[in-house]
């Protein structure tokens, strides 16, 4: 039971970390309480809303947790599926470095991807940065 | 697009294109990139599941990521399926944000996605463009039913009639 309390912690603190209104800061627990209320969702106080945050708390309602996910963009089922966490973390990993990268563009040639797959479109995306400040390297010789 | 501009518009894309003999893929891409003035970066990764190829643009160049770890025909078909994106110019025109969202990550709302990186998508039809476009390029020395197209194949005997 330990574990599942530290894991919706960590899932709260984990969207609060990657998700962000623009890339320097976070969202703050008044805008996400304050959006909620807006929408006309589960009255959340910002403070409770900390101390899911902090493991502080663990008793959410499924209402709860729906307009918390809704607000992140993610499924509710992030919150309680081991598989949908691992996915949606792979999604969230390659939103983040795209965010952050030289990529105007990204395009690739897949069927069904993987969370596995999308880890290393995020890593090669990481990698664009620093391959664009390197000369071309000699392309491999044809037999002449 | 219906198809006959699509053939129209590859029979002009392909006249244009460099023809290295022997076809090497490498020596192709680097003409198309020095007639475009934008680097074309080819990248091999390996041990990547369920995808073969990425191409990837940035403000200066194109880097084209493929998966080394599979047949050599294969491989350059990856890239020529990817160098025909750039051909085709297929992402600057169409954009489709959710579409992209739908593709490379599901599980997120399209709208975060948007919010987050507001650019350009694609999409299925372009995908099936590209597929064809590189299998034309592969086969453009294979005989055709112009005369030219006849004499060429029979001088490199490998006509096919």
């Amino acid at each position: 039971m330990a574990d599942d309390v530290a894991s919706l912690a960590a899932k709260v603190d984990h969207l609060f970390q990657t998700v962000r209104p623009h890339a320097g800061r976070e969202f703050s627990f008044e805008e996400v309480a304050e959006a909620l209320r807006a929408k006309g969702g589960p009255t959340i106080s910002a403070t409770y809303i900390w101390q899911l945050r902090k493991g502080i708390r663990d008793n959410p309602t499924k209402r709860h947790l729906e307009a918390l996910a809704g607000f992140f963009g993610v499924p509710p089922a992030y919150f309680f599926d081991d598989e949908e966490t691992r996915r949606i973390d792979a999604e969230l990993m390659l939103l983040t470095a795209l965010r952050d990268s030289p990529v105007r563009q990204i395009a690739l040639r897949a069927n069904g991807l993987s969370p596995k797959s999308l880890e290393a479109i995020a890593d090669m995306v990481d990698r664009v940065r620093e391959l664009e400040g390197l000369p071309q390297p000699p392309p491999p010789t044809p037999e002449s | 697009m219906n198809r006959a501009r699509v053939r129209r518009r590859h029979a002009a894309l392909l006249r244009d294109l460099p023809r290295p003999v022997p076809f090497d893929v490498h020596t192709l891409c680097e003409g198309v990139a020095a007639r475009r003035g934008r680097p074309i970066r080819l990248i091999p990764m390996s041990g990547l599941t369920g995808m073969c190829g990425m191409w990837v643009a940035t403000d200066t160049m194109d880097l084209v990521f493929h998966e080394s770890s599979t047949t050599p025909p294969h491989r350059e078909h990856i890239i020529l399926h990817e160098l025909a994106h750039i051909l085709c110019d297929h992402y600057p025109v169409s954009l489709d944000p959710a579409e992209r969202a739908a593709m490379l990550m599901p599980g997120l709302d399209p709208a975060l996605v948007r919010r987050v990186l507001g650019r350009a998508g694609y999409s299925t039809a372009e995908e099936r463009e590209a597929e064809l476009l590189a299998s034309l390029i592969r086969q453009r020395d294979v005989p055709s039913r112009t005369l030219n197209g006849r004499l060429r194949g029979a001088l490199s005997g490998d006509g096919d009639g």
